[in-house]
């Protein structure tokens, strides 16, 4: 029998911003525990919030082991190690008066714009997982997420974009010229250029044109035979330069998954070659996968691969390298677009800009854009950047050859 | 009972959820549990900002009230202020009083669900599937400086069951749920999977991909329930519109926005997974006239947006938890019944597509649903399954586009998903209605 305790705690102070100024300040503190026991091949889980409650979680997951849910795996163990990452979060009150300068700065410079925000927040975020088989895995995390909404005041949509950035560090100056760069974009109309297919970027961290990799690659859907990849495992299906890999810390993830197993960099797509499904332990020994380090769970509850953390391997070209001088389209906003269950994909772009030498210098029409996912990773594929799209995120530019077409 | 304190408006919402979840996938029990938690979410306001937290010590409220007292400026007469007059006061219980699942045994929901695998397992194109029980019950107490002690109790529960059919090298996902306040809800489930089962192996078998371009598109009750509450509910929700000059005069009362036969309502008192007897400040629930007659008729409100506004609360500032704060949002939001049959609504479309379930929808000033299950409509019969990516279009002018609403509603209720806005997600709504036929429509 392996006892084993995941705990996930969340420290974060966030403002929320309305009609361009601070609206609300709010701190939150959660912590969350799960108890997990391991034995005759089946996993018991409880779990409880706050400090006080291991002992009834302990009996709750004792008794569910009752359940028989089958755990034909050994769990992680004889592994110490722990990473803190990231600088001091903001304080409430820091971050208070960090927003209302921001907000003083874009009221300012924009006064054409409305800005609003959901959240700024600023936090810690703890992670452990450890067990008497000898694991111990600590992983702690301080992030900021300043996301910013904006719209001219003259417009009639609830917004018309937005800019935003997630990382460690910040410095008030480059947030505030990345915003420059692209509120200053949005007020400059310029026509779709000419072509119907059209070099189109978005940001590598946008999830919309990797859904069906996340919808296709999960490994019982896989193994199960049900994939439109299914049986094509080794496989070269699409572009050399096309490696979709694993990637947790530079996510801002914790190093381990939720079964501590630390596989960042595990390769799902490599030089264009399919090579292997996403799988946690339990699906990897059904169907003799490796697992891909990329299980989460909610506290009280089974690990489960997941396929948020796919990234695409970047190019040694800068995006300018890329472009050559020609210009592109860089969609800020696409929502409510998809695959179809073939690899169709079209999708509404509501918020597009011209890109030229890697710098937003207009605004576009609301677009159309398709293709399907064989020619988006395949000959259309242009790769993601060597350069981040700015300085204090990890995000990078990601582009492909699409139909595109004024909505 | 806390002391909250002067000069400030506070309150504290109290939540305690009991879950249940079972997970199978493919067969295999992934998931069984039972969950109990508790936590609390405090506000404060001076008249001017508002200050937050979440706690699941439910010993340091007070401790935490306090904290947030100190961050704020007090106000000698905040009793006055619009915002703090919207707020509820008196005390008001909404228990729940149907059979309680928390008294159910586990065994007996997870028999319960057992019992639709065969229906599922005798496919052999069925290549992947998951299935799932879940219900909660969730009791929230509101307490706030205006002397409101409101208690609130919710249950709901739901079955789903996802499915990956496979054949000659095509794929196709689709799945079946049900969901109500009741165990009893749920009857029926089994028709309703069987028919989900076949129409789907026909659509893998048969559909063919859309040629892009315009379309009169008839939309089922799910689907138009979607449009309803992606292209038109989010835009009622007010929040949007402080401090927005702009906003307010395209959302003025009385603009024509399409036929007369036109009429969509927010309804908190509708049973169903949008039920929400009081909101999270403790205004009662109530129906909101969104669009009636075609005309714009009002919008949906917290105690914050009303006063900002000139308006009344509308029960709808609703938190998906005790980590947040109440915001705008829907309960359960649907089309009204129109002005023609459905039989009539399919017969005037001469080349058209009929959209029966979908995968996700969104809306903002374009708003975009994309189907699952979607059929050709020829001379005003089905023609056979179609592959479409996305409908889209603008959402003023999708409305003036509607030229038919069938004369029966059919609500909706759902389980393991809900609607998300900003970093709130996923809160249980309700949508649905009749059938929608809208021309020109936007289709990839």
């Amino acid at each position: 029998m392996t006892k084993e305790t995941y705990t996930l705690i969340k420290d974060e102070v966030s403002v929320k911003v309305s009609a361009s100024a601070p609206e609300s300040l709010r701190t939150k503190r959660i912590k969350r525990t799960g108890l997990r026991i391991y034995r005759d091949g089946c996993l018991g889980i409880s779990g409880y919030l706050g400090e006080t409650g291991a002992e009834d979680a302990l009996k709750r997951a004792e008794a569910a082991l009752a359940y028989k849910i089958a755990y034909p795996c050994r769990p992680s163990g004889d592994m110490k190690r722990s990473l803190t990452i990231g600088g001091k979060p903001f304080t409430p009150e820091a971050l208070d008066a960090e927003v209302a300068a921001l907000l003083a700065a874009l009221r300012k410079d924009f006064p054409q714009f409305v800005f609003s925000s959901p959240a700024v927040k600023s936090g810690t975020y703890t992670e452990a997982l450890a067990n008497d088989a000898g694991l111990d895995l600590l992983s702690v995390i301080s992030l900021h997420e300043f996301v910013f909404l904006y719209k001219l005041a003259s417009s009639s949509s609830i917004m018309d974009g937005w800019f935003a950035y997630g990382g460690q560090d910040y410095d008030r100056q480059v947030f505030l010229a990345h915003a420059a760069e692209t509120l200053n974009a949005y007020l400059k109309e310029v026509p779709l250029p000419a072509g119907g297919r059209l070099p189109v970027f978005f940001e590598d961290s946008e999830g919309l044109v990797k859904q069906l990799f996340a919808r296709e690659l999960g490994g019982m859907t896989f193994g199960s035979g049900g994939s439109l990849f299914s049986g094509k495992a080794g496989q070269k299906l699409f572009n050399d330069n096309f490696t979709l890999f694993n990637s947790r810390q530079e996510d801002y993830l914790p190093f381990f998954d939720a079964e501590g197993v630390c596989a960042d960099g595990f390769k799902y797509i490599e030089n264009g070659v399919l090579r292997a499904p996403y799988a946690d332990k339990k699906t990897a020994a059904k169907f003799s996968f490796a697992p891909s380090g990329s299980a989460g769970a909610a506290y009280d509850a089974t690990p489960s691969a997941g396929a948020d953390i796919m990234k695409i391997q970047s190019q040694a070209k800068t995006i300018k390298e890329m472009l050559g001088g020609q210009s592109a389209v860089f969609i800020s906003m696409a929502s409510g677009g998809d695959f179809t269950s073939e690899g169709g994909f079209g999708t509404p772009a509501q918020a597009a800009f011209l890109l030229k030498d890697g710098k937003l210098t207009g605004r576009l029409p609301q677009l159309q854009l398709s293709s399907t996912v064989y020619e988006m990773y395949g000959k259309d594929f242009l790769g993601v950047s060597s350069d981040k799209i700015m300085p204090l995120s990890n995000n990078r530019w990601l582009g492909f050859v699409l139909d595109v077409r004024k909505l | 009972m806390y002391k909250f304190p002067e000069d400030l408006y506070s309150d504290v919402r109290i939540e305690k959820v009991r879950s249940t979840f079972i997970h199978y996938l493919k067969g295999e029990l992934r998931e069984m549990r039972e969950r109990g938690t508790a936590g609390a979410f405090i506000r404060v306001f001076d008249g001017g900002r508002w200050y937050y937290s979440s706690l699941t010590a439910l010993d340091k409220v007070q401790e935490e009230l306090d904290r947030l007292a100190k961050l704020a400026a007090p106000l000698k007469d905040i009793a006055e202020n619009k915002v703090v007059k919207n707020m509820a006061s008196g005390g008001e219980t909404s228990e729940f009083k149907g059979k309680d699942l928390r008294a159910l045994p586990l065994a007996e929901k997870n028999a319960f669900l057992v019992s639709f695998f065969p229906a599922v397992t005798a496919v052999s194109a069925v290549t992947m599937w998951s299935a799932s029980y879940s219900d909660t019950f969730t009791r929230r107490e509101l307490y706030n400086s205006k002397g409101a002690q409101l208690v609130n109790e919710q249950q709901l529960c739901g079955l789903r069951l996802g499915m990956t059919f496979t054949e000659n090298g095509h794929t196709f996902t689709e799945g079946a749920q049900k969901a109500g306040g009741e165990f009893s809800d749920l009857a029926g489930f089994k028709e309703e999977l069987d028919k989900r089962i076949a129409e789907s192996l026909a659509f893998l078998r048969k559909s063919v991909r859309v040629k892009p371009g315009k379309y009169t598109v008839v939309l089922s009750p799910l689907a138009a329930g979607v449009f309803a509450h992606e292209s038109f509910g989010h835009k009622s929700e007010a929040d949007f519109m402080l401090g927005d000059e702009t906003m307010k005069k395209e959302w003025q009362i009385g603009r024509q926005l399409g036929p007369d036969f036109l009429h969509i309502a927010d309804d908190g008192a509708r049973p169903g997974s949008g039920f929400t007897p009081f909101d999270d400040e403790g205004a009662p629930a109530r129906k909101t006239w969104l669009i009636k007659d075609g005309k714009l008729a009002g919008r949906l409100h917290s105690a914050v947006t009303a006063a900002s506004l000139g308006e009344e609360p509308t029960g709808n500032a609703r938190a998906v938890s005790f980590e947040f704060e109440p915001i705008v949002r829907m309960t359960t939001t649907h089309f009204e019944a129109g002005n023609m049959t459905k039989e009539e609504l399919f017969s005037g479309v001469k080349d058209g597509l009929f959209i029966d379930t979908i995968k996700h929808g969104s809306g903002m000033s374009t708003f975009t649903i994309a189907p699952s299950l979607a059929y050709f409509i020829k001379d005003g019969k089905i023609a056979g399954p179609a592959q479409v990516s996305v409908i889209s279009g603008s959402v003023f002018e999708t409305f003036g586009l509607i030229d038919g609403i069938s004369d029966k509603v059919e609500l909706l209720s759902f389980v393991g998903g809900g609607c998300g806005k900003m970093e709130q997600h996923p809160l249980p709504v309700g949508f649905g209605g009749p059938y929608v036929r809208v021309r020109g429509m936007s289709v990839l």
